[in-house]
């Protein structure tokens, strides 16, 4: 009876002392669009390196490499609360509204291999207490992240992306952009938060855009040069109010704009954790929308 | 790709929900405006707060006109339920969707017994025989506090155009059977013993 409370303070201890560090080191980024009528279809694949760890209130380091760049990124989390964060390196994409049949796999080896989580058609993506990403005109955001089963530590994986869109004429080269973040679980709710690391901005205008050749076989993607200056320097992060998962918007109430973003995807699958699946059934759907109904701030779900 | 909510319930006593069409089966002339109710029943002390139904017919035979989805789940016009209808989806095609936002107590006062969850306008075109109405997928519906209600049952409506529902076989058919009845014949001629 004893043993169980000092084996989770030992653990409690460990934890104190680990440097949250964390991290992709990409070797190459290759990829490739083919437009055969009036679809578009892209393909990207890269090779990474993840670290991850998990952390109480605290710094936090992420280090990237990609191509020649090192990017160092720093924060600091800032909570009243004591529960355990975990900090990932999920990937917020920004692509174009139509793009669809968003999917990726992930190998790293020994039979580790799988789907990726992607979560599409997001119109925002919650950073903290007080900031959010929005999604530009025309365009959605996406976030990618492995499993939670799959081991970060010290392995290499080849992650490979792809999504489709209808296009009425040529629309030029596809473009892309891309945003490392952490992955904070909230130490009140149960909402998941995703503080960008690299570049260190929640603006997605100012994050350098990454062009889609045209080929039939992979080519290298021109990597942004200057990246050096973009990571965070001691970023702060806030995780003090009550993240609830109905608030679609981040905007610290539940109304009808949340209804309204569950709603857009209704009927939809949706990998595990999505934060519109809001019953978690795997389904996105009316009945989340009801779910939510029911937590709204004012009555009737005024805005 | 959609979800079909629909479950069998096999376990005995296990309440679920009959979705149908009130009236059920009606006759008509080219031209008429039909009115149709999507009505749901048998939810025993359960409340329906959201509802996403695709409901299926002939566009060549029927046209829509319109549709008002009910006001069982909350009066819409005043935010006690919001309605994500989506409309034609496609020819013979029609969503409709609503969310309430009333509390499962207040929806409890008013559905009692079986109730509309919308209104269908459709016009009669150049119909023969009969044509159906049903509901083609059933995307969700939830209870008071959005968890799946199960549904049982999905009826249909029939519409029948002034010739009625006539059964006549094909050409194929009467060759057939005409064929087997010489076959027969020749057979039992072949079998009498010649004095």
């Amino acid at each position: 009876m004893t043993q169980g409370p000092r084996r989770s303070l030992l653990c409690g201890l460990v934890v104190l002392a680990m440097l949250p560090t964390s991290g992709c080191f990409e070797s190459h980024v290759l990829g490739r669009e083919v437009v055969e009528g009036t679809t578009s279809g892209a393909q990207v694949t890269t090779n990474a390196s993840i670290n991850a760890s998990t952390a109480l209130s605290g710094k936090c380091v992420a280090g990237y490499k990609l191509g020649d760049q090192g990017v160092v990124s720093r924060c600091v989390l800032h909570s009243e609360g004591l529960l355990l964060w975990i900090f990932l390196d999920p990937i917020v994409l920004e692509l174009p509204a139509g793009a669809a049949n968003i999917t990726g796999t992930f190998d790293g080896g020994s039979g580790n291999t799988g789907n990726l989580i992607v979560y599409p058609k997001l119109s925002f993506v919650p950073v903290d207490d007080i900031r959010t990403i929005s999604a530009g005109p025309g365009k959605q955001l996406v976030i990618l992240d492995l499993p939670d089963s799959a081991p970060v530590q010290g392995v290499n994986y080849q992650f490979n992306l792809s999504f489709q869109q209808l296009v009425q004429a040529d629309p030029g080269p596809t473009q892309v952009k891309a945003m490392f973040t952490g992955k904070v679980k909230a130490p009140f709710g149960q909402k998941t938060f995703y503080p960008p690391m690299l570049p260190c901005t929640t603006d997605f205008a100012a994050v350098p855009t990454l062009i889609m050749p045209r080929s039939t076989v992979l080519q290298p993607i021109t990597l942004p040069t200057g990246l050096a200056g973009l990571g965070c320097n001691h970023q702060p992060y806030f995780y003090n109010r009550e993240g609830q998962v109905c608030d679609q918007d981040n905007d610290h109430d539940v109304d009808t704009a949340d209804i309204n973003l569950i709603m857009a995807v209704r009927n939809a699958a949706a990998a595990p954790g999505d934060p519109r699946d809001i019953n978690a059934d795997g389904w996105i759907n009316a009945n989340d929308a009801r779910v939510c109904t029911l937590q709204c701030t004012r009555p009737r779900c005024a805005l | 790709m959609r979800k079909l909510i629909v479950t069998l319930f096999l376990i005995s006593g296990a309440r679920a929900a009959t979705l149908s069409f009130t009236p059920a089966a009606v006759s008509v002339l080219p031209g008429d405006t039909v009115f149709l109710d999507v009505m749901i029943s048998g939810l025993g002390g359960s409340v329906v707060g959201d509802f996403d139904l695709d409901v299926g017919f002939n566009p060549a035979a029927l046209t829509l006109a319109g549709f008002v989805p009910g006001n069982s789940l909350g009066v819409i016009s005043i935010g006690e339920a919001l309605d994500f209808s989506l409309g034609l989806t496609a020819p013979g095609s029609l969503n409709i969707a609503v969310v309430s936002t009333l509390p499962a107590a207040s929806l409890a006062a008013i559905q009692t017994g079986p109730f509309s969850l919308a209104t269908l306008e459709f016009t009669v075109g150049a119909l023969s025989g009969s044509t159906l109405v049903q509901i083609s997928s059933v995307n969700a519906l939830g209870d008071g506090v959005g968890f799946p209600l199960p549904v049982d049952a999905l009826e249909t409506a029939t519409i029948t155009g002034p010739t009625g529902p006539v059964v006549v076989p094909e050409p194929g058919s009467w060759m057939l059977a005409l064929a087997g009845l010489g076959a027969g014949l020749w057979r039992a001629r072949g079998k009498t013993p010649h004095p």
